[in-house]
């Protein structure tokens, strides 16, 4: 069973440089980044199979070097929810650029490599067993985006450009300096290793390098007060791109803050700090989502708001906590992926974004207007949907840790909720309501679409699967936290 | 000691680069950052004998910063051939710029005419001339935000 789970990263990589041989063949380029993009998503589904069924997770010594020391992959229920929903995100992705997109991007032989490429780099973040190997995931995930960045930013690219790459380039040094202190105190990097050796270190410099390490993978997740980098580049993508940076971006490094900040135990149980930075990014995210007036903008506001979430579940540093960010983690790729890919479908129709220059979709195109209503529905939370499953087992698990202060950010996070239903409801009004009024109109026959509906599906499975994806999810917060689970 | 300070000075540096807008002083600024890191990587290091069998007694050195140090010095240069092609890309974008100078201001001279001939090409004329005039309002904002 074990055998296979480098593959999951090695594919990809592998596809994406098959994708450079095959320049000129565009459509086999594409059917070859599908097929392995399916893959890697069968692949991380079987494991999860393999894990529910009582084996907790899988854990692979790469070339045979005996743990502490080698390249250590871990398939844990974290990894491998989180994988599989990058890579059914990333299939969505591929499936809408064949249709849409700008063209002279879609017929870019450099689109499938740096897409492969991309979720080569998340898979290894969310695989990885060790500090160093997330620091080049990171960096692999980093300027493949930056790459693509370049390449499809709309309108004037270079301050968007500048702000991504400024602030990640200073924050791979830093991780790195963070990597070295970490090294220096414990004499290992291997995570499994550290949860063992770290408390032994002195406690004044692992103050210091926990806290930087909670501060570069903050940044990388997008949260509070080192957010701002996120609205001020996603919206200069095209939607169909932006979809695969909202769902695959961020939550790398949130997967790496649940993994790095629970190994080190650098939290309390619940945390009054990282409680204030959870509180803080769901508020400033939804209002920042309030105040916008472009769809493509809303929806990158509201990807800080639900980072804030998935703190939210860290800062319990519970088991119901952590158990709940993963479910959210999920629920989260999934419809926001979808969302972006409905702003996708609307800006190939109507030609632009902007909510002025918008009306009367649900009128032209009843279907569009059903697939965003249930995707808003989902990602407010409305009771059957995933959203209401993630929401549910996150302010479940605030109530329950007791203090005054969970109880505060559980009360933030159900306003929250609500001042999201607001913005989703401003689209509504903006973009489906009123006279039709769209400056051009073609007809909406991109794969954008179905895609969504297939990601919408998606998370109907997550809310129907709610139970064993819930044990599952303790299982792997129990890992996280080091206590009971399985060998 | 001495490589306390010059880890201090060389991410100090480094960083007041990375703020300037210059995409050439970013390069720098990241470089500087980057070696920064590495030389931080290095002291950590347990000294000794080489870490190869049947060469010498006694310990050996620690190998693993230096596969550590090797990794990150590949990976920065890695981004500084990207950063170096991007920035040369935002200087030939520009028309009638040499390569040589300055490259402030250049996004609002060269993005708006290649956006609105993209726009052109794709849309009817109308909706070019109201998306052209879309974008600057939106540039202005991403500059704020940013």
């Amino acid at each position: 069973m074990s055998d296979f789970v480098p593959v999951l990263v090695l594919a990809p990589l592998a596809a994406g440089a098959g994708g450079l041989l095959l320049a000129s063949r565009p459509r086999l380029r594409h059917l070859l980044a599908l097929v392995t993009t399916a893959g890697v998503l069968a692949g991380h589904l079987a494991l999860l199979v393999h894990i529910s069924q009582g084996a907790g997770e899988v854990r692979v010594a790469t070339g045979a070097i005996t743990p502490p020391l080698g390249i250590e992959l871990v398939a844990d229920p974290l990894a491998t929810i989180v994988g599989a929903v990058a890579a059914a995100v990333t299939l969505a992705v591929l499936v809408a650029t064949r249709t849409m997109g700008p063209p002279e991007l879609r017929s870019w032989f450099g689109l499938m490599p740096l897409l492969m490429l991309l979720l080569a780099g998340s898979q290894l973040a969310f695989l990885t067993g060790d500090l160093f190997t997330l620091f080049v995931a990171v960096e692999v995930t980093l300027l493949s985006s930056t790459v693509l960045l370049a390449r499809a930013a709309r309108g004037s690219r270079d301050a968007p450009l500048r702000a991504y790459l400024g602030v990640n380039l200073a924050v791979s040094a830093l991780f790195l300096l963070a990597v070295a202190g970490v090294y220096v105190m414990t004499g290992t990097i291997n995570l499994a290793d550290l949860a063992e050796r770290w408390p032994q270190a002195p406690a004044a410099p692992r103050a210091l390098v926990g806290g930087l390490l909670l501060v570069v993978l903050g940044v990388k997740a997008g949260a509070a007060p080192v957010f701002t980098w996120l609205p001020a580049t996603y919206p200069s993508m095209p939607p169909v791109l932006g979809a695969l940076y909202a769902a695959l971006l961020t939550k790398v490094g949130v997967a790496a803050l649940l993994r790095v900040a629970t190994a080190l135990d650098l939290a309390e149980t619940p945390d009054p700090l990282l409680l204030t930075v959870a509180s803080a990014t769901m508020l400033l995210g939804v209002l920042g989502a309030l105040a916008q007036n472009n769809i493509g903008r809303i929806l990158s506001w509201h990807v800080v708001s639900q980072v804030g979430y998935m703190l939210f579940g860290l800062a319990l540093f519970d088991l119901a906590g952590l158990a709940g960010a993963i479910i959210y983690i999920a629920h989260h790729m999934l419809i926001k992926a979808a969302l972006f890919l409905v702003a996708a479908a609307i800006e190939d129709h109507a030609g632009t974004l902007e909510l002025k220059r918008l009306g009367g979709l649900a009128r032209t195109h009843p279907g569009l207007g059903w697939l965003f209503g249930l995707a808003a529905m989902t990602l407010i939370g409305i009771p059957p949907t995933s959203g209401f499953v993630a929401k549910l087992s996150l302010v479940d698990a605030g109530i329950a840790a007791g203090t005054t202060g969970a109880a505060v950010s559980t009360g933030v996070a159900l306003l929250v909720g609500l001042l999201t239903m607001l913005s989703m409801t401003k689209i509504w009004i903006g973009a489906f309501w009123g006279e039709p009024r769209s400056v051009v109109d073609r007809p909406v026959r991109s794969a954008a679409v179905p895609a969504a509906w297939g990601l919408l599906a998606a998370t109907g499975m997550v809310s129907l699967l709610g139970g064993p994806l819930a044990d599952v999810a303790r299982t792997g917060a129990e890992l996280l936290l080091g206590i009971g689970g399985a060998p | 000691m001495i490589f306390v300070v010059l880890i201090s000075v060389l991410v100090a540096v480094g960083v007041y680069l990375l703020l300037d807008d210059d995409p050439v002083r970013l390069i720098i600024g990241a470089g500087l950052l980057g070696h920064g890191a590495v030389l931080g990587l290095l002291t950590v290091m347990r000294e000794g004998r080489p870490p190869l069998v049947g060469a010498g007694e006694g310990t050996f050195a620690d190998p693993l910063p230096q596969a550590l140090a090797l990794t990150a010095i590949v990976i920065s240069f890695g981004v500084t051939a990207f950063l170096l092609a991007f920035a040369r890309s935002t200087v030939d974008d520009a028309p009638g710029r040499s390569a040589v100078e300055p490259v402030d201001g250049i996004d609002s001279a060269s993005d708006p005419t290649r956006e609105s001939a993209e726009m052109a090409a794709s849309l009817s004329p109308e909706a070019a001339a109201g998306a052209g005039s879309r974008r600057h309002p939106e540039h202005g904002d991403e500059q704020a935000s940013a």
